[in-house]
């Protein structure tokens, strides 16, 4: 049997983010969060190609003394 | 000491008193010029007059800040030690806690009883004898725009009261601007210091991230935040700067460096200096004021005159190190406002939950991923500096944004494209706001000046020395009278 998959939409996507997130904004504000994540996403992958990027640590420091 | 007028000719209209720098009057306080009671009541009937229209203060301390000055000129009139600052109006952004009132982040969300004592930085600002003269207008919790549906007071341009005084550090930019205060405590995440000293045509200091301790203030962005100085003068910022850097147990961000004096570092000489020059006009030319570019250039010209030598260069990975501040930001800021997001969404102002709520578009990877980009742009950087001292680029495309603007359109979208800030805060690197000029409009334009961490010395030794030769941060616009009445 096979499985039909669907990519979802950035509605469907940014909708169940706010639900993961338990928080409730209008459907005004929501429209405007849809309208935002193309360009979000996209300026956020371009962080993951920068070059040098691969083995590099990330710029928060631990120490483990209290 | 130098007065002067404010500007009659930049279509900003003037109010008619003086304009005294920090410096200024803690020299004429050394004196005997003036007394601490009669700055202190001048800055009162300055706010007097303008609180309300332009949105200043939070809240004033008018009784403890006349007791203070009081006990100020007994300690200036015994002859004994004094400090720094001793005597000194100052005022302090609504996000960093005092003894003095509550702290409310401008937000009826924010308990303000879980902030009761003086921040580090405020402690020394009152150990070296300032006088704090109330709480400043901010943007809810450092972030956002100004939301009119709340109890709040708009932030207005003290220059033009259509347009925005710019955020987050609000009122301290437009205090400072008016002579309600003559230093005020601003904090910088994505440009908070600079920016609102860009649009007041004051000048700001965003330290290196680690020298001023952040305990005391609520946070936005737990590895970008820095509190820093905004005064009339990089020679007011150096004052300030000399009390406050410096580590602090309280914040395990500060680092053990050691801290010149700022002041004995104004020499007003930049011979040998290297300044790297960006106009950014790649970034945000479309959108740039007219009388931008030649101020910029007149501006460096000025530093080349006190012998540094300009080098054309360009910030790498400047939209990476963008988008790495925002993503941070926002991923560090829904962790500490999650649970209140949930529960009190309404409370928040619209501009700041619908900037807030961005941080859901963000994975925990995604934050990872920016904190390592960040230190690819670091090393790039670093490079930059191996040829270079200080960094030049204006600190914002336009003069201040109109409300008219800023309601129709938000703080999103092309308004981040005139701003050149965020990049400075992903580096945390120490940036000096300049005025360097004004619009056709009479809105000031300001450059920044950016040196190696830690080097804070260098860039207000820059600025100093470019306004030891220029007076446009003594030409700050104010309402005329009539336009408040």
């Amino acid at each position: 049997m096979s499985e039909t998959t669907t990519t979802p939409t950035d509605r469907e996507i940014v909708e169940a983010l706010l639900t993961m997130h338990r928080i409730t904004p209008s459907e005004e504000e929501v429209a405007k969060l849809i309208a935002a994540y193309p360009t979000t996403r996209a300026g956020v992958e371009s962080l993951y190609t920068l070059e040098g990027v691969r083995y590099e640590e990330p710029a928060v420091t631990f120490d483990p003394r209290v | 000491m130098t007065t002067t007028s404010a500007p009659q000719e930049t279509g900003a209209a003037a109010a008619d008193s003086p304009v005294l720098t920090l410096s200024d009057a803690a020299a004429a306080l050394r004196a005997g010029e003036t007394t601490s009671v009669d700055l202190v009541r001048d800055a009162i009937a300055v706010a007097d007059l303008y609180d309300k229209p332009v949105g200043v203060f939070i809240d004033r301390y008018l009784d403890r800040a006349m007791t203070a000055a009081q006990r100020a000129d007994d300690v200036l009139a015994s002859g004994g030690p004094v400090g720094p600052l001793t005597g000194i109006p100052l005022g302090i952004k609504d996000i960093i806690s005092t003894s003095d009132g509550p702290t409310t982040c401008q937000s009826l969300v924010h308990d303000p009883d879980s902030f009761t004592t003086d921040a580090v930085v405020v402690d020394r600002l009152k150990a070296a004898g300032g006088i704090v003269m109330g709480k400043l207008s901010t943007c809810e919790f450092a972030i956002g725009a100004p939301d009119a549906t709340k109890p709040f007071p708009i932030p207005r341009n003290a220059g033009s009261l259509d347009h925005w005084a710019g955020g987050s550090s609000s009122g301290s930019g437009s205090s400072v601007a008016l002579g309600a205060v003559y230093g005020a405590l601003g904090t910088d995440t994505g440009g908070s210091i600079r920016l609102p000293s860009a649009y007041c045509g004051i000048t700001g200091l965003m330290p290196t991230f680690g020298r001023v301790p952040k305990s005391g203030c609520a946070p936005l962005g737990y590895s970008l935040d820095h509190i820093g100085p905004m005064a009339r003068s990089a020679a007011d910022c150096a004052l300030m700067f000399d009390v406050m850097a410096g580590p602090d147990a309280s914040d395990l961000t500060t680092l053990d460096v050691p801290v010149p004096s700022y002041t004995e570092a104004l020499t007003g000489d930049l011979t040998g200096v290297r300044v790297g020059v960006d106009s950014l006009d790649r970034v945000g030319g479309e959108y740039a004021d007219p009388a931008l570019l030649p101020a910029f250039e007149a501006a460096l010209a000025e530093l080349a005159d006190r012998g540094a030598e300009i080098v054309e260069i360009e910030l790498p990975l400047y939209a990476e190190m963008t988008t790495a501040d925002w993503v941070i930001m926002m991923g560090e800021a829904m962790a500490y406002h999650l649970p209140d997001l949930r529960t009190k969404w309404i409370d928040y102002g619209a501009p700041t939950r619908e900037t807030l709520v961005t941080g859901v578009l963000y994975s925990a990877a995604d934050y990872v991923q920016a904190q390592r980009a960040r230190r690819v742009g670091q090393r790039a950087l670093a490079e930059v500096y191996e040829q270079v001292d200080v960094i030049a680029t204006p600190t914002c495309a336009t003069g201040a944004l109109s409300f008219e603007r800023l309601d129709a359109e938000g703080i999103s979208g092309d308004f981040f494209s005139t701003i050149y800030t965020g990049y400075w805060d992903t580096t945390g690197n120490p940036v000096l706001a300049l005025p360097i000029g004004f619009t056709a409009d009479g809105l000031p334009l300001s450059m920044q000046l950016a040196g190696r961490p830690f080097d804070e010395a260098l860039v207000l030794r820059a600025g100093d020395a470019y306004q030891q030769q220029t007076d446009w941060h003594l030409r700050v616009p104010r309402p005329a009278l009539e336009a408040i009445a």
